[in-house]
């Protein structure tokens, strides 16, 4: 049959179609949203407000610095889904300090608190705004940012933060992704493409657990390069791994084929490229993969981050499919 | 629907969602495309009585053409000492006479004058595309002094029919030379520097697969890279692990273009590469690649995987440039084969609208389909397939799943056309718990898929094949490998470059062999996919 333009809104047989497909946009924010409401802090010193710490382009207020229970918190005027916060701190040299590590909580009453990221690294430079992105889909009242320690011990512990929404709330960064719907004994061969941006300010690993089963099931066997060094492992895990990276905006690509269909171990091939920044590749790898279940027919696919927000904004998740 | 075959003509889109090839290019020898060669005549350049003389030759293309040279002759004598080159330019038509106006930013030649009677082919540094119509051959040269100038040959009768020869007097055209004819050749094809294929949109198109299988076409050893939207600035960047006989290597590289495929040594040596780029701006582009290199007859120099950035999160894809490092380094038989991943038929917004397609026959429209399909229910030693066409089919992917009958080492390989002989090459780059394995292996009875084998009865490999099949030149294989799996254990992982040494002969048949009679156990799965062009 001679065709010309077509599409095709069904599923086409024999050939690689693909089935699933997420882009994860890149977060977008309001204008800062501790306006209008109540600044409350662990105690202001040198002749700073509470407010002060709420508004990073009027400068900064000052908790003590010698201390690890300071905290700064903002009750709005009406809840709100916070999703980021901007932080800032001047390290005038003797007697200033900035954070070194906090967490970010929320609260509906101001005393049942809900944390909702751990920094441990804050990797704050004097004078430089730094934003920090977190995942929640809840309103609260009450906004607080506990210091859980400083980059020295001194007196004027400096603080400039700023809270905001995100305007694409419904879209990432997420932790885990699920494709359902799959017939993985149809379908017989699954090939995932993803190239996954790291929405976590640190490590993170990303897999892919058929039917959700997080059991130690899985196999795996690689050869790697990272800089000029090989090597190889064998080694269990709980899912299948497509990928890794270091750092917040780091990117990851793997290539992962899936032999679907029950009634033996189910087997997988993934090439990976990892912790990709700017021009700097840090690892290629190429994994041998098993899932011991030889029963259950394939019925989703959950890629899965190991930490909180891990698949960030400009992540891809495409999955195909090929129909007999 | 259930429908008999598909064929799309080479404009015609199908969205389905999955990859179609968006263009392919196969380098072949150069030929001339237009030319005359009566010339009984000569006439002038330079500077006569005080006025300067040009020449030109108009021609006709019939179609679109890859012009890579042309080619002008000196005639039998000159007045005074003229100097200088000459620039040979392919210009645009303005009603019979030259534009003025290159055809195309790379239509031009420098060349040195010959000598009398002598012939001069200049081959343009850039190679490029002109559509069908009517083009210009114009030959200039620097001003002269007075009464200085060369001949050149031509014909003072008409012999050309698809132009004539045109002659300008201080810049301006007259007819005096309308019926005469040049001495030219226009050649077309032959080996390339580089291959730009343009058109492209990243953000749409979102990802692209690249294979090619690259014939060096330089005497000596030469690099192949990749670059995107002609960006040559230290934009790239790329991790690599690679296995040479029997060394293991990895290294991380900045540069001004992805590694794609890395490298040939020699002339006419091949190289089999196939990468996967994700292509949307908003982050860093990415690319992972497989690359099978420098083979000549059974030998492999070296098998690799390459992890890959493209520091630029905001452009646009638009053009991909595949280079060579030294001229003519994309040699006669190059083949590159570019898929891009079609939106789907909810997205699209042109075409006729389907359902469900059930295709009985081909579906000619630029992809791999599925031509062969079985799982063993019985314990046999070798799985043929057979009808194939390969220097139709061009590629072919096998996927496998092998299960092991045999209780003990047993060995998975494949044959072409059922051919036995020591036709057979492979460099093996595998992980075996904490050991690397590499080697190389020539000469080879069979292509064999696993360097550790299976060690023990009811183990599964799975392997993932991607076979250049056409004849002409040697057939390399890219194969990557999970072998020995046993619930959670994967006793090894491997990347595996293969060659069949065989030039002449079309690929009719795949045998897929254990090593050990009845080795090939139930549940022994294989699929075959070949590409179906678009017709």
């Amino acid at each position: 049959m001679k065709i010309g333009n077509c599409r095709v809104l069904g599923s086409l047989n024999n050939v690689w179609q693909k089935i699933y497909s997420k882009v994860i946009a890149a977060p977008t924010y309001s204008s800062r949203q501790n306006v209008g409401g109540t600044p409350t802090s662990s105690g202001a010193i040198g002749g700073s407000t509470d407010a002060m710490m709420w508004d990073i382009a009027g400068g900064q207020g000052y908790i003590s610095g010698t201390v690890t229970t300071g905290w700064a918190q903002y009750q709005f005027s009406s809840a709100k889904i916070i999703r980021a916060i901007d932080m800032n701190g001047q390290d005038y040299g003797a007697g200033y300090t900035i954070p070194a590590s906090f967490t970010i909580q929320g609260s509906n009453n101001g005393s049942s608190w809900t944390t909702l990221m751990t920094v441990a690294t804050a990797g704050l430079t004097s004078g430089v705004t730094k934003r920090f992105e977190f995942y929640n889909n809840v309103a609260y009242s009450y906004l607080r940012v506990n210091i859980t320690g400083w980059t020295s011990s001194d007196t004027y512990g400096g603080v400039g933060l700023e809270a905001y929404t995100m305007t694409n709330q419904d879209d990432g960064p997420v932790t885990s992704l699920t494709i359902s719907g799959l017939n993985g004994d149809v379908d017989q061969e699954y090939r995932l493409v993803s190239r996954i941006v790291n929405g976590y300010n640190g490590d993170s690993i990303y897999s892919v657990s058929p039917n959700n089963d997080t059991g130690t099931n899985y196999g795996y066997q690689y050869v790697r390069g990272i800089n000029s060094a090989t090597s190889a492992g064998r080694g269990t895990g709980t899912s299948l791994i497509i990928g890794a990276t270091d750092g917040l905006g780091k990117i990851t690509q793997g290539n992962l084929i899936i032999q679907a269909k029950s009634g033996y171990v189910r087997t997988a091939i993934v090439d990976l490229a990892n912790t990709i920044a700017t021009t700097t590749v840090t690892l290629i790898g190429l994994y041998g993969l098993s899932w011991n279940n030889t029963a259950d027919n394939i019925t989703s696919l959950v890629i899965l981050s190991d930490k909180a927000n891990g698949l960030g904004g400009g992540t891809v998740i495409e999955l195909y499919r090929r129909i007999s | 629907m259930d429908i008999g075959k598909i064929s799309q003509s080479s404009l015609s889109n199908l969205y389905f969602g999955g990859w179609q090839l968006v263009e392919e290019k196969e380098i072949i020898a150069q030929t001339v495309d237009q030319e005359n060669t009566t010339a009984g005549g000569e006439d002038i350049i330079g500077d006569y009585s005080g006025s300067e003389y040009r020449y030109a030759q108009s021609f006709q293309l019939a179609a679109k053409t890859m012009i890579t040279a042309v080619e002008i002759k000196q005639g039998s004598a000159s007045s005074g000492s003229p100097t200088g080159n000459w620039t040979l330019r392919i210009e645009t038509d303005n009603a019979g006479r030259p534009s003025g106006t290159l055809a195309n930013a790379n239509a031009s030649v420098v060349v040195t004058p010959p000598g009398v009677n002598t012939i001069v082919k200049g081959a343009f540094a850039n190679n490029f595309e002109l559509a069908a119509g009517t083009y210009h051959l114009k030959i200039d040269c620097a001003n002269q002094s007075s009464g200085v100038y060369w001949n050149i040959k031509v014909n003072t009768s008409s012999v050309y029919a698809n132009g004539h020869a045109s002659q300008s007097i201080n810049g301006s055209w007259n007819v005096s030379a309308d019926n005469y004819d040049l001495y030219f050749k226009i050649y077309k094809d032959g080996p390339l520097t580089s291959y730009t294929i343009s058109g492209l949109n990243g953000d749409v198109d979102e990802e692209y697969r690249l294979v090619s299988r690259i014939v060096n076409g330089y005497n000596g050893g030469v690099n192949f890279r990749l670059r995107l939207n002609e960006d040559t600035g230290d934009n790239y960047g790329y991790q690599y692990l690679k296995a040479e006989n029997t060394t293991v290597s990895a290294a991380r590289v900045v540069g001004g273009e992805f590694a794609f495929p890395s490298y040939i040594a020699t002339l006419n040596g091949i190289a089999f590469a196939e990468g996967i780029l994700i292509a949307k701006s908003g982050v860093v582009r990415t690319l992972i690649t497989n690359d099978v290199r420098s083979i000549v007859g059974t030998t492999i120099n070296s098998v690799a995987i390459y992890g890959q950035s493209w520091n630029n999160t905001v452009d646009n894809i638009t053009t991909m440039t595949i280079k060579a490092t030294d001229a003519d380094g994309l040699g006669t038989g190059t083949h590159l084969l570019l898929f891009k991943k079609t939106l789907t038929g909810l997205v699209a917004t042109s075409g006729i609208k389907t359902g469900k397609l059930n295709v009985k026959g081909n579906i000619n429209c630029g992809v791999m389909q599925k031509i062969y399909d079985s799982t063993l229910a019985a314990a046999v030693t070798s799985v043929t397939i057979s009808g194939l066409n390969g220097d139709v089919d061009t590629i072919y992917e096998l996927k496998v799943r092998t299960i092991n009958q045999y209780n003990g080492t047993n060995e998975m390989s494949l044959l072409c056309n059922s051919d036995g002989g020591a036709n057979y090459g492979q460099q093996f780059l595998e992980g075996a718990n904490t050991t690397i394995s590499v080697a190389r292996y020539t000469g080879q009875p069979r292509l064999i898929l696993d360097y550790n084998n299976d060690t023990a009865q009811n183990q599964i490999d799975m392997y993932d094949i991607l076979l250049f099949a056409k004849s002409g030149y040697i057939r390399p294989a890219i194969i990557g490998g999970a072998i020995g799996i046993s619930t959670t254990t994967v006793a090894n992982s491997c990347l595996t470059g293969g060659v069949w040494n065989n030039t002449a002969d079309a690929i009719t048949s795949i045998t897929l062999q254990s090593l050990r009679a009845g080795g090939l156990g139930i549940g022994t799965h294989i699929e075959l996919f070949a590409l179906r062009k678009k017709i």
